[in-house]
């Protein structure tokens, strides 16, 4: 609607000017009609003057032509009726028309008679045939004229006043013209000023509607403005390009038009409802595979409706996200109603069989199962439960988990990675081979693969499969995941609730076992809040205390008055070590009976700490210990006494056998030695050899009852453990060693020697023992060092030599009593000094043991624990 | 077996096993000193030897006794009290000699007054040259007191 600025300004020119000539034209119409009517009546007045004059004149009988003459200068006098205005009077003579002055057009003196029936001299005719009144009408110069006519009948004179019409109108054709003129630089004026005032106005009033266009066509609606025949009035650029057309093409036609008539026709049906109606309409329709919604309004215009907007929008989107949202919400529905059947459930497979349904059901999957990994041989997974299948389907399948090409169906890839499989489309997914067929044949076209874990152990998997080809959005992929967690949960929680109502039930029976044997064993309990400072103790404690039921007073202090002076401190110190350290509560202590005698109660309890760790608890049980204590005493007085019979006897063994073993030794010995001598005149080399044997084998036999006599000494003849100088030790072995030292010319050295807590002669024996074994399996020159070096609660201490070394086959064995490694001949010794020395060692609470290597030698260490004092 | 100028030397052994008082015979029998040997063989004849008692009313009182701790009937260490509780006899020397190297019985004989104590020898040498040197050492540098 919007005109473009020139041409619109030039037509509002044109018909500006327009109205404004025909508004002059009007007026001049208007004042012309006035000024004729004036002259009509001016003519009138002035003829009637003129016929009175005349009359009168005529009456007083005077020179007619006399009058004439007065009257012609009367009638110059009159004359201001106008330059043409003049007083006509003429005669009829013969049917001819004389008139009788000279006329402004009329040579009196050479008069032009005209014809009665002529069509010039009208008026003078007109007033000759006695028609008084106004005319116009040709003169007799054949001029148009407006007259006014009478008649004289005495005279009978036609006298006609008259002014031509052509002077009449002639100011008229002027003042026109002047008013035209003005009119035009008037409207030119006054359209300059228009514009100047509109323009602003005009653009904005364009730039509104630009604006509101290009809201319009912004718009991603399809908007229309209809008329009652569905005629489009106004459109959207959207609202066109959904019909392919341009707005120009768009306008005036019907949107029926452009549509399928079964479309249109339920167009037109709501356009005709709101029409009629009023009221707004909103419908929806498919258009394509596109989804439309359209709002019809109604525009009112007094109070009738003269026109339809109408919007409407592509909602296919949206309809997509609602379908969704509704499988959503079936997945979420679903999910809650899964966690209430968790919460019911009692049996692990009813509950998968439940959700299973659930999925089904609620979500409208095709089919849902539920398979366990097993560790079989060949990583099956084991079908638990399903819904929407057929039965013996699946264990058709024989789907397993393993890492081949069986195993890499959605569901094993699940199980094995613990990860979502999506199987979008079966029939393109190399994975489905093995079961594409099966699958597709029952219309199943995806699948989604969940796995069920515990932590991050993956156990099982949950498969839904869709027939729609790509039916799982991500966030249906979340919240089934969700769906999975939950089953997972479902399934542990459902284990766990078994589990613990098993151990509840045992918990009870224990329990009820334990109410039993405390009742049995009179055990007391007790129980000690540390924060309030208060001691509970059961029935069975009073009793056991000797006091009433009930009349124990709660506090620390009452306890304690009951326990004999003595057995206070340790028991305070067995209390305060178990709430300090992480030890538990265990003593013996006595308390008074009224009686004067004593029982013994055996006290053991529990700390219960906070998260602070600090203690708040304590829970015990007391029982009486007395009869036990009584027994346990004789039977450890009984048992006191045997050993020491049987110490005593095994020393009197000890003592007997070496005393005894040695007498007849040396009966053979002596007696040998003394036929040796006695008789070395008479005895051959043989016989002298023989009693050489024997002598040795008494001898060596002496030695090993004396070393078997101090093995067995070790423990119960030791002394009492001091401090002892392990360089002094050492001195005096190397002092007992002496001779032996000097006759293998052998250099012993030593480093820094520790002060141990030991029994010094042991410790002497012990370093004279592994130095005499040095010296014995030596080669050349001996070298042997002694050290020692602390480690943790130990010292180390290492003899060190250059000999022959041991196999280290036989590191363990040296130590064991009557070991040899060499034969007699060429190493004497009975094979017990290092089983000495271990048994020493062993009584120091300490170890021995050897390192060495063959031909490079031996280092033998041991270990004394630091500060044994008691 | 008397020896002119010289006293003879009463000896008693005290000693059940026949071979070692044989050895000591041999070695003592072996040298210059004059000696009577009286051999008993448990701790009650050693007592009723000193004591002159049942057989032994005539027996003489012994300049040395050889005393073995391990006796039948009566043991060494009894035998050993006995004498040196007795105020007639507490001054007759006594040597213990046994096979025992027992450190309590070294103890125990000195505690109840042994003049020595000696350990049997295994050889036959050492066996000797301890009996000689007991013998010298109580014959011939130590002065003893006279018989009653």
């Amino acid at each position: 609607m919007i005109i473009s600025k020139g041409k619109g300004t030039f037509q509002l020119m044109v018909i500006m000017i327009f109205v404004s000539l025909l508004v002059a034209g009007i007026s001049i119409y208007i004042v012309y009609h006035v000024v004729i009517n004036e002259k009509k009546e001016y003519l009138k007045e002035l003829s009637e003057n003129q016929i009175g004059i005349i009359e009168s004149i005529s009456d007083e009988g005077k020179d007619i032509t006399g009058v004439l003459k007065l009257l012609k200068r009367q009638q110059k006098i009159n004359a201001s009726i106008g330059k043409t205005g003049e007083f006509v009077v003429g005669y009829l003579k013969n049917d001819t028309i004389f008139y009788l002055l000279d006329h402004l057009r009329y040579d009196f003196f050479n008069p032009k008679p005209i014809a009665f029936n002529s069509v010039i001299g009208e008026p003078m005719r007109r007033a000759l045939s006695q028609r008084t009144g106004i005319m116009t009408g040709f003169d007799y110069s054949n001029k148009e004229v407006l007259a006014y006519c009478s008649y004289i009948p005495k005279l009978r004179w036609g006298i006609v006043t008259k002014i031509d019409i052509s002077e009449v109108n002639e100011s008229f054709y002027k003042s026109g013209l002047y008013a035209g003129l003005i009119a035009i630089v008037l409207v030119t004026i006054a359209t300059f000023f228009f514009r100047k005032i509109s323009n602003p106005i005009a653009k904005k009033i364009m730039e509104s509607e630009e604006n509101l266009r290009a809201i319009l066509d912004a718009t991603q609606e399809s908007i229309y403005l209809l008329d009652r025949q569905g005629k489009f009035i106004i459109t959207n650029r959207i609202g066109t390009k959904r019909f392919n057309l341009s707005q120009a093409d768009a306008i005036g036609h019907k949107i029926s038009e452009f549509m399928l008539p079964e479309l249109a026709l339920s167009r037109m049906e709501h356009l005709n409802n709101v029409f009629s109606s009023g009221k707004p309409e909103q419908f929806e329709d498919v258009r394509n595979g596109f989804h439309f919604e359209h709002h019809y309004y109604p525009c009112f215009k007094d109070d009738k409706v003269n026109y339809i907007a109408t919007y409407s929008r592509d909602v296919t989107e949206i309809k997509k996200k609602e379908l969704e949202l509704l499988k959503l919400n079936r997945i979420l529905k679903a999910l809650g109603k899964s966690s209430q059947v968790m919460l019911k459930a009692t049996d692990e497979l009813s509950y998968l069989e439940e959700v299973c349904r659930i999925v089904v059901n609620d979500c409208g999957f095709a089919m849902v199962w539920i398979g366990y990994a097993q560790n079989d041989e060949t990583k099956t997974v084991e079908p638990k439960a399903c819904a929407g299948f057929e039965k013996g389907y699946l264990e058709s399948l024989k789907i397993s988990w393993a890492d081949n090409e069986r195993g890499h169906g959605p569901t094993g890839t699940s199980i094995r990675e613990g990860q979502t499989v999506v199987c979008s489309n079966m029939i393109m997914n190399p994975a489905f081979e093995p079961c594409r067929e099966d699958a597709t044949k029952r219309g199943y076209a995806s699948s989604l693969a969940l796995p069920l874990s515990d932590n991050d152990k993956t156990f099982g998997a949950i498969t839904i499969y869709s027939s729609e080809p790509d039916p799982f959005t991500l966030k249906e992929i979340s919240f089934l995941t969700e769906l999975a967690a939950d089953l997972s949960y479902g399934i542990l929680s459902i284990r766990s609730k078994i589990a613990k109502t098993k151990v509840e039930k045992e918990l009870l029976e224990s329990e009820e076992k334990l109410t039993l044997a405390l009742e049995n064993a009179s055990i007391g309990v007790w129980v000690w809040d540390i924060l309030t400072n208060e001691i509970e103790w059961d029935e069975r404690m009073e009793l056991m205390f000797g006091i009433k039921p009930g009349s124990f007073a709660k506090t620390y202090d009452a306890f304690e008055s009951f326990l004999v002076d003595e057995d206070i401190p340790h028991t305070r110190k067995a209390l305060r070590k178990a709430l300090e350290e992480e030890i538990h509560f265990e003593t013996v202590y006595r308390i008074k009976l009224g009686n004067g005698g004593v029982k013994y109660i055996n006290a053991k309890a529990l700390v219960t700490k906070d998260n602070n760790g600090k203690p708040v608890k304590m829970t015990g049980v007391c029982f009486d210990i007395t009869e036990m204590k009584k027994d346990a005493e004789q039977v450890l007085f009984k048992l006191n006494e045997e050993l020491m019979r049987s110490n005593k006897e095994l020393e009197q063994f000890a003592y007997i056998a070496s005393h005894d073993l040695q007498e007849p030794l040396r009966m053979v010995s002596s007696f040998t030695q003394l036929l040796a001598k006695r008789y070395k005149d008479k005895l051959d080399e043989d016989a002298r050899e023989f009693i050489q044997f024997a002598v040795d084998g008494a001898s060596r036999m002496q030695t090993l009852i004396n070393d078997l006599l101090a093995f067995s000494r070790i423990q119960t003849k030791g002394r009492e453990f001091t401090d002892v100088d392990m360089h002094e030790v050492l001195e005096q072995a190397v002092y007992n060693l002496s001779i032996n030292i000097q006759a293998k010319n052998a250099l012993l050295t030593n480093g820094e020697l520790s002060v141990v807590y030991a029994d010094e002669g042991q410790m002497i024996q012990v370093l004279q023992n592994l130095i005499g074994n040095a010296l014995k399996f030596s080669m050349n020159a001996p070298l042997i060092h002694i050290s020692s070096k602390e480690e943790n609660d130990y010292f180390i201490f290492s003899v060190k030599d250059n000999g022959i070394g041991i196999e280290k086959q036989y590191f363990e064995r040296i130590f064991q009593i009557f070991q040899r490694l060499l034969p007699k001949d060429e190493y004497e010794g009975t094979g017990i000094g290092l089983a000495i020395c271990k048994r020493i060692i062993e009584r120091h609470g300490g170890k021995i043991w050897v390192e060495s290597e063959i031909n490079k030698g031996t280092t033998f260490y041991f270990t004394i624990k630091k500060i044994q004092r008691s | 077996m008397q020896k002119q100028k010289m006293k003879p030397v009463d000896i008693l052994i005290v000693e059940d096993n026949p071979g070692d008082a044989r050895l000591i015979k041999e070695v003592i029998n072996g040298n210059k000193i004059q000696c009577q040997l009286h051999l008993v063989k448990d701790g009650v004849e050693a007592m009723n030897f000193l004591n002159r008692k049942e057989e032994f009313t005539g027996s003489p009182r012994p300049d040395l006794i050889f005393l073995d701790l391990n006796l039948p009937k009566k043991d060494g260490r009894e035998v050993l009290a006995e004498i040196k509780t007795d105020d007639n006899l507490k001054q007759i020397p006594v040597v213990v000699m046994t096979t025992s190297q027992a450190e309590e019985d070294i103890l125990k004989s000195y505690s109840l007054h042994a003049n020595c104590y000696v350990t049997k020898p295994l050889d036959l040498d050492q066996f000797v040259n301890v009996v000689k040197s007991i013998e010298d050492f109580w014959f011939s540098l130590v002065k003893l007191p006279t018989k009653e």
